[in-house]
């Protein structure tokens, strides 16, 4: 049985904006991550998620109770990260992840202790809200998402604005909860943090799924056909974007680097090199034509 | 003028609407309200000029506006958003008090509208003024409203303070509270002076911080 | 209900903890004594200085208003500022039902403003208990004290606290702003009598004769003292229903 079912679910705003058109798919336990430019409707669907936005239409079911009318028990079971969280700059760190714990009925301060410790803001607890820094405020927000050890963690864009020292230890954050048999849903820009913790994925394009599955198989949509050319000047660039689709550019002393994706094989000779996530996922949102 | 016209929209359509919202209440009052109350007074010297302060004060946010670090980082001169800031806002409020001062003038004719406009500049410029001094200090919102909110109501309540030698001369609200020596406009006028004194001082202490 | 007494909680803690709190408490006593200080000058002016029940029932009508000006202001923003932070969609999010919230805000509000006013007050009260120039018995101050916490300040507070939590949450904020400034300056520019007062009067209406009374009309205003504890906590409460009805405030399950 998956933990997280969608069914079908749109949702456009009052301006007219279709945030999320018809998008299906199942998370199970482990760690899943929702990618997509920005504007896709990441924020959108994961607000759907925890009951904070209602969908125009369609279905989720998280642990088996049905959002629309058993949301009480989904509430009592997620943890979530807003992508845009400031917080109350006036109380201390444990106040602030206290408070947050008793809203969701934990009432032992040992937890709000061993949250912090996760994320290692224990030394800090004292310190006011409105003294922290930016990466800082993230990490108390992790905190209190994960306060309580709720059964599924609902996390937007978690990372941003961590060191990378935090980063990782983040993601050994969230192995270690995925272990328990628990599902985290996070979104992010940072291909990376998907690449190491996340088994699934999402990828979501104008408000529409466009990939739901296996990261591994996005990589072998793309596997094989990734080469390496080097070039002299930018013309030659132009030459290259008409026939395949460029990945990256890297500036030498010496001419450039052209990362591509040679889809109909148009450049046999070129260096081949294995192909990376961040390929599959560039090459999805950029290939626009063969999409 | 591109810059006030800029300064108009970030504004938007809210405070256009309270004012006319006003505009029409007092109106309505005016037509309605018996002749006890003398309402020239009491609406132009006392609560439109705190109006136009609450307005300065949540409308023209300096310190406590969220975009304050960046437009102090990058603007050319500090001092003259603030001028544009205020000054545009204040406009717009004066621009609606005039009116409503017309039409109470064309209703009850209690006091010529000329007066009117004298009466209520003084209290007006002096209470934006504190307002905007408060919005150059204080980070927090709403806390310059709240500041100058309490000098105003101070102010009324220590009527009696007139009791004191020379104070008429320094009272926000001569003519609401009587008058008696009939120094209204060497009142009005000492108090536009300091505020003239409170501006010079803005401008030099931040005028030379931007450059 | 652990959770409402939560929300309460730290609701009054936020609000106690700020500055402007302390401050406003400060400049409204220190408004209060500048001019009901038992000092010749102001003994020799002030005909009854000298009762303490007098002392407070001034108090009541002079700087009290300022003080209540200042906890409206600093009242209004305590819905706005879930909507700014962000922590209303984490509080949505959150196993806490729509009438714990408002409930949580609303009764935190209305202890704070309870609080402070009662300090103010307790302070001034104290005050005057040490500095008056001749001998009184504590209780003299005690009884009008206990009988001001009872009579002015809980309807007041209840007004206060209510109408600047929720109103502020329905109508723009800078609107409450303006509309209570006019109230809060008719208050100011009504004149002390021993007539009946207003019923709009907030710390200096009617029910504050049940303080002190002038010895030349000793009569209670019954009529008027009905219609200023209606109106003080008929307007709290009805203010405070829009919040519960507004859909939008809320995630809509
Ligand atoms: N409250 C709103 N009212 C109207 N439109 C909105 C609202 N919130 C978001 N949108 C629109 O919905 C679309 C999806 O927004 P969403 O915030 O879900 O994107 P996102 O994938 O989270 O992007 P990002 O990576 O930048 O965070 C965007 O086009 C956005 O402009
Ligand atoms: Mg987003």
């Amino acid at each position: 049985m998956y933990n997280i079912e969608l069914r079908n679910i749109s949702k456009c705003y009052k301006n007219g904006v279709v945030a999320l058109d018809n998008i299906s798919f199942n998370v199970k336990n482990g760690v899943f991550g929702l990618l997509g430019h920005n504007g896709a409707g990441k924020t959108t669907l994961l607000k759907a998620l925890v009951t904070v936005l209602k969908p125009d239409s369609g279905s989720i079911k998280v642990c088996g109770y049905d959002l629309k009318s058993q949301g009480d028990e989904v509430r009592k079971r997620i943890g979530y990260l807003p992508q845009e969280l400031s917080m109350y700059p006036s109380l201390s760190v444990f106040d602030f992840v206290n408070y947050m714990a008793q809203i969701k009925g934990v009432y032992d301060k040992n937890q709000v202790n061993i949250a912090l410790q996760q994320v290692e803001m224990l030394e800090f607890s004292k310190r006011k809200i409105g003294q922290l820094s930016g990466g800082m405020k993230r990490r108390v927000g992790i905190a209190q998402a994960l306060v309580g050890n709720p059964e599924i963690l609902v996390l937007d864009e978690p990372t941003s604005g961590l060191d990378p020292e935090e980063r990782v230890r983040f993601r050994g954050i969230l192995s270690r909860f995925a272990k328990d048999d628990k599902t985290i849903i996070l979104s992010t820009h940072i291909i990376e943090d998907v690449y190491q913790v996340c088994e699934e994925l999402a990828v979501l394009r104008k408000g529409r799924l466009f990939y739901a599955g296996a990261s591994a198989d996005l990589i072998n949509h793309v596997e094989g056909k990734i080469k390496v050319i080097k070039i002299d000047n930018e013309n030659q660039l132009f030459d290259i974007q008409k026939q395949a689709v460029v990945i990256s550019t890297t500036y030498a002393s010496k001419g450039l680097t052209v990362r591509i994706v040679d889809k109909n094989m148009n450049f046999p000779g070129a260096e081949s090199v294995s192909a990376t996530l961040e390929d599959a996922y560039v090459y999805c949102m950029g290939g626009k034509n063969d999409a | 003028m591109k810059q006030i016209k800029s300064e108009l929209m970030i504004l938007g359509i809210n405070p256009i609407l309270i004012l006319a919202f006003l505009v029409v209440v007092f109106t309505l009052i005016a037509i309605f309200a018996g002749e006890m109350l003398n309402l020239s007074l009491i609406g132009f010297e006392v609560i439109f000029p705190f109006i136009a302060a609450i307005f300065i004060g949540e409308w023209g946010k300096i310190k406590a506006d969220d975009n304050y670090d960046m437009i102090a980082a990058q603007g050319k001169s500090l001092i003259s958003w603030v001028l544009y800031r205020s000054v545009t806002v204040f406009a717009t409020v004066t621009f609606f008090v005039v009116l409503c001062m017309a039409i109470v003038f064309h209703i009850r004719s209690e006091i010529p509208l000329q007066e009117m406009i004298l009466i209520y500049l003084s209290p007006a410029f002096m209470l934006s003024t504190l307002t905007v001094l408060c919005n150059l200090i204080f980070t927090h919102e709403h806390v310059s409203t709240l500041v100058c909110g309490m000098i105003w109501l101070l102010a009324m309540l220590s009527k009696s303070m007139l009791r004191y030698p020379m104070t008429e001369y320094i009272y926000l609200f001569i003519r609401y509270s009587g008058d008696r020596n009939g120094i209204w406009l060497i009142n009005k006028s000492v108090i536009i002076a300091i505020c003239a004194v409170i501006w010079t001082g803005i401008c030099l202490v931040y005028g030379k911080k931007n450059r | 209900m652990r959770k409402l007494l939560s929300v309460i909680y730290y609701e009054y803690v936020m609000q106690l903890k700020r500055i402007a709190t302390w401050g406003v408490l400060a400049a409204s006593v220190v408004i209060t004594l500048l001019d009901g200080f038992p000092s010749e000058k102001n003994l020799a002016r002030i005909e009854f200085l000298l009762q303490p029940s007098y002392f407070i029932y001034r108090s009541l009508s002079f700087g009290a208003l300022i003080a209540t000006f200042g906890l409206m202001f600093l009242l209004s923003n305590r819905m706005a500022i879930d909507h700014k932070t962000g922590m209303k969609q984490l509080i949505m999010a959150s196993p806490i039902t729509k009438l714990q919230y408002i409930f949580g805000k609303l009764l935190g509000g209305f202890i704070y403003t309870y609080t402070v006013f009662s300090l103010f007050l307790a302070l001034n009260t104290l005050v005057f208990y040490v500095s008056v120039p001749i001998d009184i018995a504590l209780t003299d101050c005690l009884v009008p004290f206990s009988k001001a916490l009872i009579i002015n300040v809980l309807p007041v507070s209840i007004f206060i606290s209510f109408i600047s939590v929720a109103l502020p949450a329905i109508v723009d904020v800078r609107l409450f702003y303006v509309l209570a400034s006019v109230l809060f300056i008719l208050n100011a520019a009504s004149p002390d009598s021993a007539d009946k007062m207003p019923f709009y009067l907030i710390t200096s209406g009617d029910l504050k004769k049940l303080i002190w009374q002038h010895p030349k009309f000793p009569y209670i205003n019954t009529d008027g003292i009905q219609a200023n504890l209606l109106f003080l906590i008929g307007c709290g409460l009805i203010s405070a229903v829009p919040l519960f009805l507004r859909r939008k405030l809320w995630r809509n399950d």
